[in-house]
């Protein structure tokens, strides 16, 4: 977390650990309205090695670097921890590249808009909301790193909104967060991003996508190619930040 | 006979009653902590430890009941979780 956005993003924080049955975490709830609070009901035979390999305690402190939002926008909320929260554990040593990669290839057509779809603002299915809103996240990555020739990425323009008083103790729009955050990195992508993701359905070429950042799928493994035209962002999305 | 036989019903009508309500304490504990939103009165009451953080401080709490995992191993991934 801290990695990830140069400081942990609440000055005070209550966490609530509540044993439940079984040997697994039971997901986790996140909140700021009396002050940033996080409950995880955490099996009472949980293993050091299921611990390990959990994602869902840096989900939920992703969350509170963000302003809280109307329910319809859950979708940045959720899916914004779903894209930082592997990358974060890369650029900490936790998790590697390939792995995270792999899992996003696998998962994120889970986020593409099905028949019916309104537009990520409109549309509240499971899919949409947290891979449709991690498939936003990235887009607007390296849209980001192509519009500051890879100098700036997603990260930055999200410590641009907590550096400006953003965090999940906050309420406000979705205009003013992805305005602070563009502001941040000096483009105007996630305000463009949302424009165009927002009220409708739009169904990007993900094959092609994966092709140009230089990812390829062989059998259940992935391989890097670094010759691929975005290979170079691929790269810089994990890489972990130099202050 | 007869009084030894009420004796031994006793006992065991105690012990059932002991860890039917040990059972719903239990319960009762997990249902205060386990609402739809923040218990933040129920967690102002608890124990908790301070962890320090770069920018924060995270002030963790148990909800009564016991974990296979000591408290040092499970505040130890909370630290990892918030990073160094």
């Amino acid at each position: 977390m801290t990695t990830y956005y140069g400081r942990f993003p609440v000055n005070s924080l209550r966490l609530l650990l509540v044993p439940v049955d079984g040997g697994r975490i039971r997901g986790g709830t996140t909140w700021g309205y009396r002050g940033a609070a996080i409950r995880i009901p955490l099996g009472r035979d949980s293993s050091e090695d299921g611990l390990r390999r959990d994602w869902v305690m840096v989900h939920e402190m992703v969350h509170t670097a963000l302003p809280d939002m109307p329910d319809r926008y859950a979708w940045l909320s959720e899916g914004l921890a779903v894209y930082v929260e592997p990358v974060a554990r890369v650029q900490a040593g936790d998790l590697t590249a390939r792995e995270i990669w792999q899992a996003m290839m696998r998962d994120m057509p889970k986020g593409l808009p099905q028949a019916g779809d309104q537009g990520l603002d409109n549309t509240g299915t499971w899919g949409r909301k947290y891979w449709g809103g991690a498939m936003f996240c990235l887009l607007a990555d390296i849209e980001i790193r192509k519009a500051t020739d890879n100098r700036l990425g997603l990260q930055d323009a999200m410590r641009g909104v907590l550096a400006a008083g953003g965090n999940h103790e906050q309420d406000w729009s979705i205009e003013r967060i992805l305005a602070t955050a563009d502001k941040a990195v000096g483009v105007d992508v996630l305000t463009r991003l949302h424009n165009e993701m927002g009220p409708k359905p739009v169904t990007p070429d993900l094959a092609a996508l994966w092709r140009n950042l230089g990812l390829k799928r062989i059998g259940e493994d992935i391989e890097f190619d670094d010759t691929a035209p975005l290979a170079a962002i691929r790269k810089a999305i994990t890489a972990p930040p130099a202050r | 006979m007869k009084a030894a036989s009420a004796f031994r019903w006793t006992v065991v009508a105690v012990i059932v009653t002991t860890l039917a309500s040990a059972i719903s304490f239990r319960a009762d504990a997990q249902s205060e902590y386990m609402r739809d939103r923040m218990p933040y009165d129920a967690f102002d009451r608890l124990p908790k430890t301070d962890i320090e953080v770069p920018g924060g401080i995270i002030h963790a709490a148990f909800a009564p009941g016991d974990f296979m995992l000591s408290r040092e191993k499970l505040l130890d991934w909370i630290r990892m979780s918030a990073g160094p």
